[in-house]
């Protein structure tokens, strides 16, 4: 494997976008990202380990890398089938490509701030029994915010690499969303299997803890909000978590910002999405005015059921004239006459 | 899962069987997840799950099947039997490929469990998301048949759900030890997951 390639992985830049969406020659991709997430993730792990033991930092070393092939290994069904499902229209194996580069990501970045870690590690109070627990937890929550922002800088790669394989931003947003959860579960699950990482000064330097396999993740996340704030703990994470997917439920579907009717397509362009998607005229099923904005129903080749997008238009009689305008450009590029479309939607 | 609408046109050609295809993949799928399924308990429970899986979907297809084709003739569909029984068999091997995408996560959280009921309560949350989702691609097929939605299909898939739900409780024991091929004992299966729920010494 090349370094440019190498650095291409890194970079994202515009020829591994193309690469990508082109679904050729993708397997030397994934080496060099499986390569470029042990490579980063081993060093960050053992940074981690590095305060305890160097015991510690190897399998530190060994684990962290570990845990984010293990998610890319037990959620890559799932993610194939989700963008499926979500009409991503992407291929399995740019799907894997996709998520094992936003990985890649990730671990560049921990391994550029392995250097920096293992520099506190070592200059932190050497562990001592139950009087450097705090120590320990101090670095723990330091080793979780670094991980939390290098895994945000992944995914915004992430968004950036979707937007580019699929069309239409508001299904590259729910893939994006679909992935980060089922990985976020399942990555929150080994991290508790394949604890501890920095290591309890209080007990024996393991690789493994003896019980590894017993109770979860979310049981331990549980049981700590209850012990620092009773039952009102799981309260309150429980109505952060539900503000989150308000949030994240309310961006899902970004509403048109421009459009424009051309020959053969209607191109639109979403807010705050990076490219314009097209509907092919011969797609369009419906229009409809609802509300002074413009519905229109399409249909993609080979899908059973139909999108929507409104149009905005302030004005009604604005809003009729575009009806009219879409109409016959979609008629005229051959959109079918459907049977039994209910409602005021004008059928093509 | 992509391009659905390519199936029903496939199945106009003459001499291509897509019922036959999606089948088999049904029975791939059930084939990998009742392997999953019985890796908890193991034993000759790896042999048996896996069988009893693949006959549990095809009883279940095969019991609700008609009341699919009268249901949606009543509320108006023209589709054939051929084709009803391609909606269905679209349906079942998308809820088998459900299974096997998310059987990964749930071995994953099998193994920090000892309790066979917070183990089966998870396949049956799996068997839930993955039920409703077949049923809502059985429900788009029917509307593309026929021009138009067709009502009775939602109220079929709830009665398919509850069908999958009895047959895991008839085809006992899939999660725990194996102790015969099955248990002669009737029951329904909302009894059955409050008998699972129950500790031993309160029974």
């Amino acid at each position: 494997m090349s370094r440019a390639l190498f650095r291409s992985v890194l970079s994202l830049d515009e020829n591994m976008l193309l690469r990508v969406a082109g679904g050729r020659g993708l397997v030397p991709v994934l080496m060099a990202s499986a390569g470029v997430l042990v490579l980063g993730c081993g060093a960050y792990g053992f940074a981690m380990g590095l305060w305890r033991s160097p015991l510690q930092a190897i399998s530190g070393a060994l684990k962290l890398p570990l845990m984010f092939l293990a998610t890319a290994a037990l959620t890559a069904a799932l993610d194939v089938v989700l963008s499926g499902l979500l009409r991503a229209r992407i291929a399995p194996v740019q799907a894997l490509t996709a998520s094992l580069l936003a990985m890649a990501i990730l671990g560049s970045i921990l391994g550029s701030l392995a250097p920096i870690a293992a520099f506190v590690s070592v200059q932190m109070t050497p562990p001592d029994g139950a009087l450097s627990t705090p120590t320990s937890h101090w670095l723990l929550t330091g080793h979780v915010l670094v991980l939390g922002a290098a895994g945000i800088i992944a995914v915004a790669r992430l968004r950036g690499l979707l937007d580019a394989l699929i069309a239409d931003a508001a299904v590259s947003r729910r893939v994006l969303w679909a992935w980060m959860l089922t990985h976020g579960i399942v990555g929150a699950q080994l991290s508790w299997v394949l604890r501890p990482f920095v290591g309890n000064p209080t007990l024996p330097v393991r690789v493994f803890r003896e019980r590894a396999w017993e109770g979860s993740f979310f049981e331990a996340v549980y049981d700590m909000t209850v012990a620092l704030m009773g039952l009102g703990g799981p309260i309150c994470v429980s109505l952060v978590l539900l503000g989150v997917v308000v949030v994240v439920m309310a961006h899902l579907d970004p509403p048109i910002e421009h459009f424009e009717l051309r020959t053969d397509v209607l191109a639109l362009r979403r807010k705050g999405a990076r490219a314009e998607f097209l509907i092919p005229l011969s797609g369009i099923r419906a229009v409809s005015v609802e509300l002074g904005r413009v519905r229109v129903d399409w249909q993609q080749p080979g899908d059973l059921e139909r999108s929507s997008v409104e149009l905005p238009r302030t004005d009604r009689s604005q809003a009729q004239a575009l009806l009219e305008q879409i109409a016959w450009a979609a008629r005229s590029a051959g959109g079918y006459r459907a049977p039994g479309v209910e409602g005021p939607a004008r059928s093509l | 899962m992509q391009t659905p609408a390519d199936l029903l046109a496939e199945a106009n050609r003459a001499g291509k069987r897509p019922v036959v295809r999606l089948a088999a993949l049904s029975m791939g799928a059930m084939i990998v997840v009742g392997l999953v399924v019985a890796s908890f308990s193991g034993g000759s429970q790896m042999f048996v799950v896996p069988l009893k899986l693949c006959l549990g979907l095809t009883l279940c297809a095969l019991l609700c099947f008609p009341s699919l084709y009268v249901f949606s003739s009543v509320a108006g569909a023209g589709q054939s039997v051929r084709e009803t029984s391609l909606a269905l068999a679209m349906g079942v091997s998308l809820i088998g490929v459900l299974l096997v995408a998310l059987a990964p996560v749930t071995w994953l959280f099998s193994q920090s469990t000892d309790a066979p009921g917070v183990m089966g309560a998870l396949h049956v949350v799996a068997l839930v998301v993955s039920a409703t989702v077949g049923v809502r691609l059985m429900s788009k097929v029917m509307r593309a048949l026929n021009g138009r939605a067709i009502a009775g299909v939602r109220a079929w898939g709830l009665m398919f759900v509850v069908v999958m739900l009895q047959m895991t409780t008839t085809l006992r024991p899939l999660v725990g030890e194996f102790d015969g091929l099955w248990h002669t004992e009737r029951m329904f299966f909302l009894e059955h997951w409050a008998q699972a729920s129950t500790p031993v010494s309160r029974r």
